[in-house]
């Protein structure tokens, strides 16, 4: 792995009673990374802080060797920062291209020819050149988030924080969007938090899971769908070892838990790699 | 009350880091109050107002209150000043309330420029979008009657500067308010409270010069307000010593010149 953009010690934040994060640790390099996790694992909060918009209770982190606790670091990360929230909200008497422009002046991009040519040109990437003269508040749903998209784009940031970024988005979009992502990552980092492994498979070089604020797995795709090898089987009705299964299209159950040893074995997937972490760790909790 | 609790949580997360830097860039300012002018402009609210205004003394003035086609000039112009007037207060407070409203202080909270800088430019906005805008009509009103024989002693260039500043004085307590208190009733407050409490006949805003009162004064008071309400948004970014001293000062400076203005056995 290259030198790290992002490095996160130890990193606690509490929410009243709620612990959000409790001493997440891990390293990110440039590329994309993705983060997997049921709701509620912390994975926004997370996010929050690489976005510089939340500080940790304790514990330690850099982004692009800078700290961002630091009032003058902070600063130098927001102008190499391009953040997508997961709830972006949006000036919805605006047009896209207004909105994408506001954006562009509190980045600091105030020559007006230039930055009239960079929103064109992030509006041109996410597919919206035809409906940039369009208020914000006619968009659809996933024109929104491609508007949201665009913004977190300005400027060819080194550090890009996407919060679920495809989430609502339809399957040609979302090709888009890999297409999109993937062509701007060699020397770059991508941080993307989604609940789509389809994704992450395609895209991502690293993938960490979380849980209950914890990191429950660091490592490749290829290494979260190994957690599953030997676990996943078609048989003809639900198996009894099985933690999940359902019925596919053909009519066979796919089932994933711990296969009797005459089970139809099939290839895993990175989603049956993710389900069998996260549900191993909900089924030890719930035996304690 | 929900969604206004909503705003306050969402500022509170998104203002869990502060800004890096509490001094906005020039340009970013000039580059914002471009927008602002033109949405503060184009606004519905604002439009609506000044239509309003126009179409309520143009009517009352076609019922036959005044056949005097001169006086009827000075009625319409008086309709375009109120509609303006109001209009700047209930714009001015929407443009400030924008961020909030739509919930992307999250977002912006990411960028490098920090909120000072979207509450100066809303001001800057203000005096590009609804001060250029009210010094025209404010020049063509004063031009108009002044050219006419039967109105020219109604031209008076006091009233003319008080409009202008008027309704940048009622434009920055309507981004004030705006901040400090993030409801889109705001605005509309501001007006019934002036229109219907009395504070208006209290604290002249416009005012005749040959009403006695102290013109110098008059208005230094006008520019006090702008100072004050100008300063008191940019507290609510950032509470600091330094910013709580200049918006004690002007408003202290606001109520010397408003007792300092009333002519001798009041207005």
């Amino acid at each position: 792995m290259s030198a790290p953009t992002v490095e996160i010690h130890d990193v606690r934040k509490r929410f009243g009673r709620t612990t959000a994060l409790q001493g997440v640790t891990f390293d990110v390099a440039a590329g994309i990374t993705g983060l997997l996790g049921p709701n509620g694992a912390g994975k926004t909060t997370l996010l929050r802080m690489m976005a510089t918009v939340l500080a940790p209770d304790d514990g330690r982190l850099r982004l692009l060797s800078w700290d961002p606790q630091v009032a003058d670091e902070r600063l130098a990360i927001r102008r190499r920062l391009g953040y997508m929230p997961q709830e972006p909200g949006f000036h919805r008497s605006f047009t896209a291209f207004e909105f994408v422009d506001y954006v562009a002046i509190l980045k600091e991009m105030t020559e007006r020819r230039a930055r009239h040519d960079e929103v064109r040109r992030v509006l041109d990437l996410v597919g919206l050149e035809g409906v940039s003269g369009r208020k914000i508040k006619a968009l659809s749903g996933g024109m929104r988030r491609r508007v949201a998209l665009a913004q977190s784009l300005l400027g060819d940031p080194d550090l890009l924080v996407l919060d679920e970024p495809t989430a609502g988005l339809d399957p040609e979009q979302r090709l888009r969007f890999r297409e999109l992502v993937s062509d701007r990552t060699a020397d770059r980092t991508v941080i993307l938090s989604t609940h789509q492994t389809e994704d992450v498979a395609a895209l991502c070089q690293r993938v960490i899971v979380m849980l209950d604020g914890q990191v429950l797995f660091e490592g490749t795709p290829r290494e979260l769908t190994q957690v599953a090898d030997g676990r996943v089987w078609l048989a003809d009705d639900r198996a009894a070892g099985a933690r999940l299964s359902w019925r596919t299209a053909d009519g066979a159950h796919r089932n994933i838990g711990e296969a009797p040893s005459d089970a139809d074995l099939v290839a895993p997937t990175l989603e049956d790699g993710y389900l069998l972490l996260v549900g191993d760790r909900a089924f030890a909790e719930e035996a304690a | 009350m929900a969604a206004s609790l909503r705003t306050t949580i969402d500022e509170a997360r998104a203002s869990a880091v502060p800004s890096s830097t509490s001094m906005p860039r020039g340009s970013v300012v000039l580059a914002l109050a471009r927008i602002e002018a033109r949405q503060m402009l184009r606004h519905p609210a604002f439009l609506f107002t000044v239509a309003f205004g126009l179409l309520l003394i143009r009517g009352a003035v076609g019922m036959g209150i005044d056949d005097d086609p001169m006086k009827n000039l000075i009625w319409l112009i008086g309709g375009l000043a109120i509609g303006s007037l109001i209009g700047g207060v209930i714009t001015a407070n929407v443009a400030a309330l924008r961020a909030r409203r739509d919930h992307v202080l999250e977002l912006f909270g990411s960028l490098p420029s920090p909120p000072e800088a979207r509450t100066a430019g809303a001001l800057a906005g203000l005096v590009l979008g609804l001060g250029s805008a009210s010094l025209v009509i404010g020049a063509i009103a004063w031009i108009a009657l002044e050219r006419i024989e039967d109105t020219a002693a109604e031209a008076d260039l006091f009233l003319a500067v008080q409009y202008v500043l008027s309704v940048l004085a009622l434009g920055a307590i309507g981004v004030a308010v705006a901040r400090w208190i993030p409801t889109v009733l705001g605005g509309p407050l501001v007006v019934i409270a002036h229109v219907f409490t009395g504070m208006i006949w209290i604290v002249p805003w416009i005012a005749p010069s040959d009403s006695g009162i102290g013109v110098a004064w008059h208005l230094s008071y006008l520019l006090a307000v702008i100072a004050a309400f100008s300063a008191a948004a940019f507290l609510r970014d950032r509470r600091t010593i330094a910013r709580g001293i200049v918006t004690a000062s002007a408003f202290v400076l606001a109520v010397v010149a408003a007792v300092q203005q009333t002519p001798p056995g009041g207005y």
